[in-house]
C-alpha cells in the first residue's frame, strides 16, 4: 500500500514542484543568454542588467517556489480539506509518514538532478565546446577518487539524516498543531512552532560540529604564488592533481556520523509522535 | 443481525464545548438509518469519529468489533458535507485513486453513475458547478461496495429534482446488507426510505427507533415527531 500511496502522493505534488523544474529551465536560459550577449557585445549593458535581474529573481522565485512545494507536500495536502481524503484512506499513519518522506526524497533528487542537467548544459553552451561535458566528467572522477569510499557513504548518510530531520519536524509539527489542543490558528502557530524546534535542534547538532573540518581542498603552492602557470593547463592532459587535492579529516568525518546518528534518533522521535498525534489526538476540521 | 456499529459512552469536545454527550448507539447491517438534529446537534462530529477524521473522544468507537484505524476505513464509504478534492483531480484520477486504494470499489459502477448524472470522465473539478461537484463525490461514495455508508448531509443546498435524483441514486447502488447513515435535517424528504431513525439534540441522543415503531407508537409521521421532538413549527 505504501507503493500505492506513493504513486498518488507523487502525482498530486507534481502541481507544486513542476513550476520549480520549469522556473530552475527558465533561470539557465537567461543565464545563458546573459553570459553570451556578455562576451559577444559590451554595448548591450543595459540589456545585461535587465537579464541579470531577472536571473536573480528567478533564483528567489525557486527558492521560495521550492520551499512552497515542501509545505504543500507536508502540510496543506495533509490538512483541512484535504484530511478528508487522506485520513478516510484505509492505510496505517506510518505509511503516511513513509510515503510523504519518500516522495519529498524524490523531489529533492529529481531537482538536484535537473539543476545539475542544466547546469551542465549552459557550461557547454557558454563554453562553445563538447569538451566541457568531458572536463566535468574527469572533474567528477578526480573529485571521486580523492574522497575515500566510507567518506563519501558517510556524506551520503549525513545528507540524508538532515533530510529527514527537516521533513519529520514539519510533520510533526503540523500533526500537533493539528489535533484537539489546538483549535485555531494552526497554520500561524505550526510556522512559529516549527522554528522553534528547528532551532532548538540546530543548536544541539551545532554544538557536535564546531571546529571540525570535514575536508580540506589544497590548492597546490605554484598555482597560487604563480597563477599564470595555467595558461596552456589541460586537466584532461595534465590531470587535476596539478591545480589542487582533497584532504579529508576521520575525525570530522565520525563527528558527521554521530550527528548523523543523532539527527536519525530525533527524526524516529518526531515520526513517533506524528503517528501518535494522528491515531490520538487528530482533528480534521475545514 | 451483527452490530457492525458500536458506539458507548461517547463524549467529545472542542475546547470548552461539549458536542457529544454520553452517546450509546448499537447499528445494524441491512438498515437505512436517518441521523436527525437542527445544524450543531452533533451530526457530522459523530460521522467524522466514525469515519476516522477525530480521534480525540472517550467512550468506546467500534467499527465489526474493531477500534477506528485501517480496517474500520476499509469498510466506511464516507460522502463528506464538503468539497473536499482539489479543484484539479478529475474523474479519471479519482477513478485511479480508488482504484488502488480500496479494494471493494468498482469501477464500472462509477462509470455508469457519471453517464447516469451526466459528468465527464475528463473534466476538472474547477469547471463543474457545486451540483455537479456533489453528484462526482456521491457518485465516488456509492461505487465502493462498502459494508458501512455515512452519507452527510447529501440533499441539503441541492434542488428538489435533484434530491429525488440523489436519494435515488442511493438506494439503487448501495447492497442490501450494507448499513447506510444519512444525516439530514430535511427529514420529510428522506422519511419514506428510513428504516431506523435517531434524533440527535444539543449532542445526546433523543431517540433512536425503528420507523414504523415509531409512527405505529405515536400515531404521527417521523417528520411530525422531530419536528415536536425539536420544537420546530409547521410552515
Amino acid at each position: 500500500m505504501v507503493g500505492k500511496l506513493i504513486k498518488h502522493e507523487f502525482l498530486d505534488s507534481r502541481k507544486s514542484f513542476m513550476p520549480v523544474i520549469g522556473l530552475i529551465f527558465g533561470s539557465t536560459l537567461v543565464l545563458t543568454i546573459f553570459v553570451k550577449t556578455s562576451l559577444q557585445n559590451n554595448s548591450m549593458a543595459f540589456v545585461n542588467s535587465i537579464l541579470l535581474l531577472i536571473f536573480f529573481g528567478m533564483s528567489v522565485a525557486i527558492a521560495v517556489m521550492s520551499l512552497m512545494a515542501m509545505i504543500d507536500l507536508l502540510y496543506k495536502s495533509i490538512y483541512n480539506k484535504n484530511g478528508y481524503r487522506l485520513f478516510t484512506l484505509p492505510v496505517k499513519s506510518w505509511e503516511i509518514v513513509a510515503a510523504k518522506i519518500i516522495v519529498t526524497f524524490i523531489w529533492g533528487i529529481i531537482i538536484g538532478l535537473i539543476t545539475f542537467i542544466t547546469f551542465t548544459i549552459f557550461l557547454v553552451i557558454v563554453t562553445n565546446g563538447a569538451d566541457t561535458v568531458k572536463l566535468i566528467g574527469s572533474l567528477m572522477s578526480y573529485v571521486i577518487s580523492e574522497l575515500e569510499l566510507r567518506f563519501i557513504a558517510a556524506s551520503l548518510i549525513s545528507f540524508i539524516s538532515s533530510n529527514i530531520i527537516t521533513i519529520t519536524i514539519l510533520l510533526f509539527v503540523g500533526s500537533m498543531m493539528n489535533s484537539a489542543y489546538v483549535q485555531n490558528r494552526r497554520g500561524l502557530k505550526t510556522f512559529i512552532l516549527y522554528l522553534v524546534i528547528t532551532s532548538i535542534v540546530t543548536r544541539i547538532t551545532a554544538g557536535f560540529t564546531l571546529n571540525q573540518n570535514i575536508l580540506d581542498i589544497i590548492f597546490q603552492e605554484t598555482v597560487i604564488i604563480n597563477p599564470g602557470i595555467l595558461e596552456g593547463f589541460d586537466p584532461l592532459v595534465d590531470g587535476w592533481h596539478h591545480l589542487f587535492t582533497i584532504n579529508t579529516w576521520v575525525d570530522g568525518m565520525q563527528v558527521m556520523l554521530k550527528v548523523a546518528f543523532l539527527e536519525l534518533i530525533i527524526s524516529g522521535l518526531f515520526v513517533f509522535g506524528t503517528i501518535w498525534f494522528w491515531d490520538n489526538k487528530l482533528e480534521v476540521i475545514d | 443481525m451483527n452490530n457492525i456499529i458500536e458506539i458507548k459512552h461517547l463524549n467529545k469536545n472542542y475546547g470548552k464545548y461539549d458536542i457529544l454527550k454520553d452517546v450509546n448507539l448499537n447499528l445494524d447491517q441491512g438498515k437505512i438509518v436517518g441521523l436527525c438534529g437542527p445544524n450543531g446537534a452533533g451530526k457530522t462530529t459523530l460521522i467524522k469519529i466514525l469515519s476516522g477524521l477525530l480521534r480525540a473522544y472517550e467512550g468506546e468507537v467500534l467499527v465489526d468489533g474493531q477500534p477506528i484505524g485501517k480496517n474500520s476505513k476499509a469498510l466506511i464509504s464516507y460522502l463528506p458535507d464538503i468539497h473536499y478534492f482539489d479543484d484539479s483531480i478529475t474523474a479519471k484520477k479519482a477513478d485511479s485513486l480508488y482504484k488502488d486504494m480500496y479494494a471493494d470499489y468498482d469501477s464500472q459502477i462509477f462509470l455508469e453513475l457519471l453517464e447516469k448524472m451526466k459528468l465527464d470522465y475528463d473534466q476538472p473539478l474547477k469547471k463543474m458547478s457545486k451540483g455537479m461537484k456533489e453528484k462526482f463525490q456521491l457518485a465516488l461514495c456509492l461505487s465502493r461496495q462498502a459494508e458501512i455508508y455515512l452519507i452527510d448531509e447529501p440533499i441539503a443546498g441541492v434542488d428538489p429534482a435533484s434530491r429525488d435524483l440523489i436519494i435515488e441514486t442511493i438506494l439503487g447502488t448501495y447492497h442490501e446488507d450494507a448499513l447506510i447513515i444519512i444525516s439530514t435535517h430535511l427529514i420529510q424528504d428522506i422519511e419514506a426510505v428510513l428504516d431506523e431513525v435517531i434524533f440527535l439534540k444539543e449532542g445526546e441522543v433523543m431517540l433512536h427507533e425503528n420507523c414504523d415503531e415509531l409512527r405505529e407508537r405515536t400515531g404521527q409521521s417521523v417528520n411530525e415527531v422531530f419536528r415536536e421532538v425539536f420544537r420546530w413549527s409547521e410552515n
